[in-house]
C-alpha cells in the first residue's frame, strides 16, 4: 500500500524531468499514485494482468485530466506511465544473462514481454476510444 | 516593437517553427499534423496538406492562387511538456482568430529560445524520482539514501556529457554503467541489496516516453514514427543492458 503510494514521487520526479507546467506536476503525480496503487493491490490476486489495469486506469485519468484542464494528454500520461515499466524483470533478465543463467534469464525475459504487452493493451484500448473521433480532411 | 507584415512565406516558416518545437519536445504525430494544418487554416489558406515524422516536417498549402511548401529537419531531442502545452495553446487560440501572425511568430520564437532544462531541476527531479522508485521495489532507508546518490551522480554525467556527446546510445550506456558500478561498489563496502539499488536508479534512463509515443503514433495511424520510435526505445534498452553488463564485469573482476 505504502510501496503503492511511492508511484507519486517517481511520477512527480518525472514530471520535473520532462518540465511538466508547475500547476500540473501535482496531478501527474497522483495519476501515476493511482497507478502504483492499482498495480500493488491488485498484483496478489491477477498477476501480470494487474499491469493491465492499472495502465488502464492511468490512461484513462490522463485522458479525462486533458479534457478537463485543456492540456495535451501526454503531460500526465508520459509521467504516470513510467513507474509502471518492469524495470525489475529486465535488470534480472541481464544479470541472470551474464551469470549464464539461463533458465531464469528465460523466464524474467517472458515476464518482461507479458508486462510490456500488458501495458501496451491498457494504454492503447483507452487511446484507440479516445480517437474514434475521425481525423478531419481538409 | 514595430513589427513588419508577414507574407505567405512567413506563415510557411512560422507554421514549421510550431511543428518543430512540437516535434522536438515529445509530442504525438497527430498533434503536430493538426496544429500545422489548423495555423494554415487560421490564417487564410485554401487548401493544407501537412506530414510529420520524428526527424522531418512538411507543410503544403494554397494561399492566394500560390502554392507554398516548406520542409524542415528536425535533429534536436529535448523534452519540455511545458513548451508542448504552450504552443497548443497558442495554436487554440489562432484556430479561434484571437492572435495575429505576427503576434504568434514573435511567441514562437520565445519559446523556441527559452531554456529551462538547466542542471538544478534535473538533479532535484531525478532526487525525488529515485526516492520514490527506491520505496516502490521495496528498498529500505539506507539503500534508498545510496540509490539516490548514485542515481544522481549518473544523472549528473549525462546531463553534463549530454552538452559535448549528443548521443542517447552512448549516454544511457555511461549511465547503466555507473550506475552498476557504482551500486556494487557501495554493496560491497556496506551490507545492502544491490540489485534494488540498481533497478532504482534504471527506471531513472527507462525510454517510457519513447515507447509511450511509439504506442500512441500507432494508434493514430502513423505506423511509419510509430516503428522509428519503438526502434529508439529498443535501442536505449540494448544500450542500458550493455552498460549493466560492463559494469557486472568490472565489479567481478575487482571483487
Amino acid at each position: 500500500m505504502v510501496e503503492g503510494m511511492m508511484a507519486f514521487f517517481a511520477a512527480l520526479g518525472y514530471a520535473m524531468i520532462f518540465h511538466v507546467p508547475y500547476k500540473e506536476m501535482l496531478y501527474s503525480g497522483l495519476v501515476g499514485m493511482a497507478g502504483g496503487l492499482t498495480y500493488k493491490l491488485l498484483f496478489p490476486y491477477f498477476g501480470t494482468a494487474s499491469l493491465f489495469m492499472a495502465s488502464l486506469i492511468v490512461s484513462l485519468l490522463s485522458e479525462i485530466l486533458a479534457r478537463i484542464r485543456h492540456f495535451p494528454t501526454s503531460i500526465y500520461l508520459l509521467c504516470a506511465l513510467v513507474p509502471l515499466v518492469p524495470g525489475g524483470s529486465m535488470y534480472y533478465t541481464v544479470l541472470t544473462l551474464f551469470e549464464k543463467n539461463y533458465a531464469a534469464a528465460l523466464s524474467y525475459g517472458l515476464d518482461v514481454l507479458s508486462s510490456a504487452v500488458a501495458i501496451v493493451m491498457g494504454c492503447t484500448l483507452i487511446a484507440a476510444l479516445f480517437k474514434m473521433k475521425k481525423r478531419q480532411q481538409y | 516593437m514595430t513589427e513588419k507584415k508577414l507574407n505567405n512565406e512567413d506563415l510557411a516558416l512560422v507554421i514549421t517553427k510550431a511543428g518543430r518545437i512540437l516535434i522536438e519536445n515529445g509530442a504525438e504525430i497527430w498533434r503536430v499534423e493538426d496544429t500545422m494544418t489548423r495555423l494554415a487554416l487560421a490564417y487564410g489558406a485554401d487548401s493544407v496538406d501537412s506530414y510529420a515524422t520524428p526527424t522531418m516536417l512538411i507543410v503544403s498549402f494554397a494561399k492566394d492562387g500560390h502554392l507554398i511548401h516548406n520542409v524542415k529537419r528536425v535533429r534536436l531531442k529535448t523534452v519540455d511538456l511545458a513548451k508542448l502545452a504552450e504552443v497548443n495553446a497558442l495554436s487554440r487560440q489562432a484556430g479561434d482568430r484571437a492572435i495575429s501572425l505576427e503576434a504568434l511568430s514573435v511567441q514562437l520564437t520565445d519559446i523556441e529560445k527559452r531554456n529551462d532544462d538547466t542542471f538544478l531541476v534535473n538533479i532535484i527531479g531525478a532526487a525525488i524520482c529515485v526516492l520514490g522508485f527506491a520505496f516502490f521495489f521495496g528498498a529500505n532507508f539506507h539503500e534508498a539514501l545510496w540509490a539516490i546518490i548514485i542515481a544522481v551522480l549518473a544523472k549528473a554525467f549525462t546531463f553534463l556529457a549530454g552538452r559535448y556527446v549528443p548521443s542517447a546510445f552512448f549516454n544511457h550506456l555511461a549511465a547503466s554503467f555507473i550506475l552498476t558500478f557504482l551500486a556494487g561498489a557501495a554493496a560491497h563496502i556496506f551490507p545492502l541489496n544491490r540489485d534494488t539499488i540498481i533497478i532504482s536508479g534504471l527506471m531513472l534512463f527507462v525510454p517510457g516516453l519513447a515507447i509511450t509515443n511509439a504506442i500512441r503514433d500507432s494508434v493514430g495511424g502513423d505506423l511509419l514514427s510509430g516503428l522509428s520510435r519503438a526502434t529508439e526505445a529498443l535501442f536505449i534498452a540494448i544500450a542500458l543492458a550493455l552498460g549493466s553488463v560492463l559494469g557486472f564485469m568490472l565489479t567481478e573482476v575487482l571483487w
